[in-house]
């Protein structure tokens, strides 16, 4: 548990590997759709997950604090630390292309950091009117500028692609250092309809975050918080999650490999998935108190599947896909970009299935939901981003 | 002279005795030829009998095993055209065209294990046989199934040749429709407007088949557009393919293109585009028209309309129409 983080450096666009999946969870999943048809009676856990408690949003934060990015930032400076100090870089534009779903805002987190300049967009109703008076940075000059999500410089719309084009234009002209953040789903739609790729350099991204990236995060989250001394066990076997393999060093418990499996390598997926599935302990259990004496320990619950409305998969799909083009979109907004236009309640289901969450008149696709708003957009054959 | 009467007797006794042994010469030898000749004629006799019989005998038939190897054979291609559509339908849209082309590719394999399987069971096989049979089958297929036929041996070679392919988006005879199922004798069409189509195989014998995707998951849409020449043809033509990039249903990885050509009585625009799903094509052109027409709006153009006479003029002025 106390092993030393390493500090990566980003990698460039087209090298994530995902993590491999493990094979019974593999199989499990392939035949648990069939099997949970036939089941009558379940399997009995180790400690149930009903007689578990589930714990506040405030709680959690004591216990796995913020951010969820882990240590992309301090990759992040890692990565460009020589090239801001380089007064003529042989290239003055750094991509950097990162998975959706960011609420913790990478780019901009370290731009703050490093206190560097960063350009905000104009709001989406000017970019649609094409009213948006945008003041760019000047083209020569000192200091690094920061763009922290390109995605907020359009709306797909026909009318808003200009701004963006406008901007690319702009930066094309450089002569000075500027980073570029932008989601992955969006580079792919930016290298489509404005051939954003022939301005920018290739863009650079993060390594997928397998079991023991994983470990070696989570562990110093938890030593970091309220839950140091605490031991987190799995609720179905009572395995602790964090506990090593004597040989290698690596993590010895599945439930890792099948969170950054499922997280499909993201950090942030992976905090918001194991978050949801940490429990408190019910209080005066025999069993626990029989097994385990004097120790404090939190459950963590297996993951959670999703599944979209069965009624209206096809607009709920057309709405996800969206909403990852842009970051985020306000109803009237996600009303524009979309073709249907009798779907009123569509963002009403979403956001009670938890695949969409609102801050203020936003809407974002929630993290936890992520893999499986990917693995339906790629079933139903829409375009996906690469990384 | 009595010692001569003893010689002759002796020379009759002897002539005699070579008499008989011919005899039985000549016997044992046409007995030995009529053994050979038995010998020789039974096996050409039996194979006569056997060509004569062309169907075995009943006791020999088992009709329960032919009615066994055909129900299960039903039953087989049922569940194949029944579950692999399903679940082409549920599963990723990426299998769904392998998944219903398989479906008659499999039928026919079932099929002709069935037939090579029951037909030793009902006829007695042999080349002449065979002969007899197909000499038959010739006479009856010319007078009376001539079309059928060849509509099943269209339908075998449409299999490997695949002009179409379950799942496809093909037009025949002023049809357009999906392909819903590649049956023996033909197949099944479903039109945009909910319409099934039969069509049997024998058209591709005759007349010409499009295939608007040809098995690929995306097909090429049209949305057409018809303006007044008086406008800025490049503004026009940049707002078209904006509005081809944002449509909801763009497939990335094929081109989008505006073609313009100028007509006597306007200019006619085109945007060629693919979605992502051939399923979507025909929501795809609405949005695609829908969205146009807002953004030649916007650009202050005007789109041709064919001239509206309506009842009472038609009557008694000429219609121009173009």
């Amino acid at each position: 548990m106390n092993r030393s983080p390493e500090v990566l450096k980003f990698q460039p666009l087209g090298e994530f590997t995902l993590p491999p999946t493990p094979a019974d969870e593999t199989i499990r999943r392939f035949a648990e759709n069939i099997w949970r048809t036939l089941r009558r009676e379940k399997e009995d856990p180790f400690i149930s997950d009903d007689s578990l408690r589930i714990a506040t949003t405030r709680k959690l934060n004591k216990i796995v604090p913020p951010p969820a990015c882990g240590p992309l930032l301090a990759e992040m400076k890692e990565t460009f630390s020589d090239w801001t100090q380089d007064a003529e870089p042989a290239h003055w534009m750094q991509l950097v292309v990162l998975p959706p779903c960011d609420h913790s805002n990478v780019v901009r987190s370290w731009a703050t950091q490093g206190g560097h300049v960063i350009i905000e967009p104009p709001d989406r109703e000017s970019i649609l009117n094409g009213t948006a008076d945008v003041d760019l940075p000047e083209a020569t000059g000192d200091g690094v500028i920061v763009i922290p999500r390109l995605e907020e410089w359009f709306i797909r719309h026909r009318n808003g692609l200009k701004l963006l084009r406008r901007l690319l234009d702009h930066l094309a002209m450089m002569q000075r250092h500027c980073v570029i953040g932008c989601n992955s789903w969006a580079w792919g739609f930016f290298e489509k309809t404005v051939g954003a790729d022939l301005v920018l350099p290739i863009g650079v991204t993060l390594h997928a975050f397998d079991a023991d990236r994983l470990h070696a995060w989570f562990s110093h989250l938890v030593e970091s918080g309220e839950a140091e001394g605490k031991v987190f066990r799995l609720n179905k076997n009572g395995e602790d999650i964090f506990r090593l393999s004597g040989d290698e060093g690596s993590a010895k418990s599945d439930y890792l490999m099948t969170l950054a499996a499922r997280s499909l390598g993201i950090p942030w997926v992976a905090w918001h998935l194991w978050r949801s599935s940490l429990r408190l302990a019910p209080k005066d259990n025999n069993r626990i108190a029989d097994q385990f004496p004097g120790e404090q320990a939190l459950w963590v619950a297996e993951l959670d599947d999703f599944h979209l409305p069965k009624n209206h998969v096809s607009t709920a799909l057309l709405a996800l896909h969206a909403l990852l083009l842009h970051h985020s979109l306000t109803a009237e907004e996600l009303s524009i970009v979309l073709p249907s236009v009798d779907e009123s309640n569509l963002l009403v289901a979403l956001l009670e299935a938890e695949f969409v969450e609102r801050d203020g008149d936003n809407y974002y696709c929630y993290p936890t939901a992520y893999p499986t708003i990917r693995q339906c957009l790629n079933d139903a054959g829409f375009p996906l981003d690469r990384l | 002279m009595q010692n001569d009467a003893p010689e002759s007797a002796i020379e009759q006794n002897a002539a005699d005795t070579a008499t008989d042994l011919a005899a039985e010469t000549a016997k044992q030898a046409s007995g030995a030829g009529e053994e050979v000749a038995d010998k020789i004629d039974k096996p050409a006799q039996e194979a006569s009998d056997q060509a004569v019989q062309l169907i075995n005998d009943w006791q020999d038939i088992s009709l329960l095993q032919i009615a066994g190897i055909a129900f299960a054979v039903w039953l087989a291609i049922a569940i194949v055209r029944r579950l692999l559509p399903f679940l082409a339908e549920r599963g990723p849209s990426q299998l769904r065209l392998y998944l219903l082309a398989a479906v008659p590719i499999i039928r026919l394999l079932l099929m002709t294990l069935a037939v090579l399987w029951i037909i030793p069971i009902i006829f007695n096989v042999t080349f002449e046989n065979f002969l007899v049979i197909a000499g038959g089958a010739s006479v009856a297929i010319g007078f009376a199934f001539k079309d059928y036929v060849s509509s099943l041996i269209a339908g075998v070679v449409a299999v490997f040749e695949r002009p179409y392919r379950p799942g496809d988006w093909v037009e025949i005879n002023d049809d357009y429709g999906e392909v819903q199922s590649v049956g023996l004798r033909a197949i099944r069409l479903k039109t945009a407007a909910d319409d099934i189509i039969t069509v049997p195989h024998l058209v591709s014998w005759q007349g010409n088949i499009s295939n608007s995707n040809d098995g690929a998951q995306t097909l090429m849409c049209i949305a057409d557009f018809y303006l007044v020449p008086d406008h800025d043809a490049s503004e026009v033509r940049g707002a078209l393919r904006d509005v081809a990039m944002t449509s909801a249903y763009l497939e990335y990885d094929k081109p989008v293109l505006v073609v313009m050509s100028e007509k006597p009585w306007g200019t006619h625009y085109q945007v060629k585009a693919y979605p992502f799903d051939l399923r979507d094509q025909f929501v795809f052109i609405t949005d695609l028209s829908v969205r146009g027409k807002e953004a030649i709006a916007e650009l202050g153009a005007t789109q041709v309309t064919s001239p509206y006479i309506s009842s009472e003029k038609k009557s008694s002025q000429p219609v121009v129409t173009f």
